[in-house]
């Protein structure tokens, strides 16, 4: 699963996949704007074949945090 | 000139004229759901029967909601019995749409899943509510719209709203002091909706993204596709934007134009992997996708080329909810980038003393319970004064400099339109956001960098883009001091930033 969000992560922002780890945080350390994190949920919608609550999935700060909170949708 | 004059003829028309055609489309839970302008008249007067005969000497009904069938039918169901919809904004906490509540004399409230659980708050704070309503599910304390709408089947309102009664009270979102409630009336809407000359839009589909209580969307959206017979495809978050643009694959849509800037951003890393820019502009976009209309604050030049290079046509346009809301409208291929295009048909623009005043049957009725308000923006002889300077070139091209109030007055007698400074920068890859402002008698600019930007020496780069921008620049417009900031600036709910708390 990490790996398939790097990837989606990697078509949002330029940045290597090797920095980004499971404690990065997506605005302070990735630099993802709000908008873009958004976006970047929606994505995970399709890959992950799982159906999001905005609200919800927006509280995830870190990549690990919003791992878990996908693996908990399946 | 339309032939119609209320909202609920506009419906009646659509239905009419349109009968099965599809209205509205949605993407729910992984399926295409569409709706018809036949059964939106029938919904509509279902609920619009319900209101009449609760409420026989007239309401106001708050609609609180993100865009949805259900939400529109509410609304227009308001206007089928011949009454005031009051949309408010759903992003905002509950003690404050519980004052817009009251400041509007709202005696219905409609909500959806976001603020369902504030329902009791609201029954505490607004003892004058006298049915809250939920636009989706059934709820033990609150009416559900499929119930009334369900047990009115096939029955028919016998109102008449007139072309001057008041439709809607919209409240400014306001970057200072309280909102204002704008009140809008049948006249004004259908005369926005209806200015342009008719073009053959009929079965196009229009994907709507932005918040549907503002004017902006509810008249460029909603009332243009019930005028034209067009779809309208509803993206239901922000979050879903790039996905329903492959699911819907609409004609067209309008943006602010931050959303504008990141999907080009997004589409320019693409880019980079692949050459192929007009095929990255499809992927985006979809295969029938003609031009993205934006409003509502600043577009670049620069994201105009941008977007050019993709393949895609982004026109800017310019109006507020006080003129219902289109004063000028962009074009596609629009010859002059920077303008914000020419004036719709029948709105006449003057230059007062450098602002921008408009005249047309789009223009409000007023403040709603705010005389000193509506005194200080509409003069006695009806022109609206928008508060925004710019000037109009000889082809009839629209430029907006700034903002009235927020026109920085040196003591040197200097006045300076911060955003003619800001828009220099606008497409600097180091900085995010800028605001210039004036602090001890010197015009400072205030920046928060861009964290995507990777760079040893970010603030550096910055300075020198700024003394750049200063050696091109009169004395008076230079930026004499920088200030970095580790945050965004602080945003209303249309992600315009509020520059009173800085």
């Amino acid at each position: 699963m990490l790996e398939k969000l790097i990837e989606l992560i990697t078509q949002y922002i330029d940045i290597e996949p090797d920095e980004i780890k499971e404690g990065s945080r997506f605005m302070e350390d990735i630099g993802f704007n709000s908008y873009d994190f958004m976006c970047m949920l929606g994505d995970c919608e399709d890959a992950f074949d799982v159906e999001i609550d905005e609200a919800e999935a927006a509280g995830n700060k870190t990549v690990g945090a919003l791992l878990a909170y996908l693996g908990g949708l399946k | 000139m339309a032939e119609i004059a209320t909202l609920k003829e506009l419906v009646y028309r659509a239905d009419a004229v349109f009968g099965d055609e599809p209205f509205v489309r949605e993407y729910l839970h992984r399926e295409l759901r569409d709706k018809s302008f036949r059964t939106f008249r029938q919904d509509c007067d279902c609920f619009a029967v319900w209101v009449q005969e609760h409420f026989p000497n007239g309401v106001h009904a708050a609609v609180i909601g993100s865009t949805s069938y259900e939400y529109l039918t509410a609304w227009f169901g308001i206007q089928c019995s011949g009454n005031v919809t009051v949309p408010l904004d759903n992003a905002n906490p509950a003690e404050k749409i519980a004052d817009e509540v009251n400041r509007s004399d709202s005696e219905i409230v409609i909500v959806d899943k976001r603020h369902e659980g504030d329902i009791e708050q609201f029954r505490k704070l607004c003892p004058q509510v006298k049915y809250f309503i939920h636009l989706h599910e059934k709820q033990d304390n609150m009416l559900c719209l499929a119930d009334i709408i369900s047990e009115y089947s096939g029955k028919v309102p016998d109102s008449s709203p007139k072309e001057n009664d008041l439709a809607a009270i919209l409240f400014t979102s306001g970057t200072t002091g309280q909102s204002k409630g704008v009140m809008l009336s049948n006249g004004n809407l259908i005369d926005n909706a209806t200015c342009e000359p008719d073009r053959n839009y009929r079965g196009q589909k229009r994907m709507t993204v932005l918040p549907i209580h503002h004017v902006f969307c509810f008249t460029c959206d909603v009332l243009c596709a019930l005028w034209y017979g067009r779809i309208l495809c509803v993206n239901d978050s922000l979050m879903r934007i790039p996905k329903n643009l492959k699911i819907f694959q609409p004609d067209d849509t309008t943006f602010v134009p931050m959303i504008a800037a990141s999907i080009l951003s997004k589409m320019q890393l693409a880019a980079e992997k692949n050459p192929d820019k007009i095929a990255i502009g499809k992927e985006t976009f979809g295969e029938n996708f003609s031009v993205i209309y934006t409003g509502g604050a600043y577009l670049s030049p620069e994201i105009i080329k941008g977007y050019e290079e993709f393949g895609i046509d982004i026109a800017q346009g310019y109006g507020m909810t006080e003129c219902s809301p289109r004063i000028c409208t962009g074009v596609k291929g629009c010859p002059k980038p920077s303008s914000v295009g020419r004036r719709v048909p029948g709105c006449d623009i003057r230059i007062v003393d450098g602002e921008i005043c408009v005249k047309s049957r789009s223009v409000m009725q007023g403040y709603y319970k705010n005389p000193e308000e509506t005194a200080k923006t509409l003069t006695e002889d009806g022109w609206l004064k928008t508060g925004d300077l710019g000037y109009v070139d000889d082809d009839g091209y629209v430029y907006i400099t700034g903002r009235k109030k927020n026109l920085i007055i040196l003591s040197n007698g200097e006045n300076v339109s911060p955003e003619e400074i800001e828009n220099q920068f606008a497409c600097c890859k180091p900085i995010k956001e800028i605001v210039v402002y004036e602090k001890d008698n010197l015009i400072t600019a205030e920046v928060y960098p861009n964290p995507d930007y990777a760079s040893e020496n970010i603030e550096a780069e910055i300075q020198q883009k700024i003394d750049d921008v200063n050696s091109g620049s009169p004395p008076a417009k230079r930026i004499a001091k920088l200030v970095i900031r580790d945050t965004e600036f602080p945003k209303t709910a249309s992600k315009k930033i509020i520059r009173s708390l800085l």
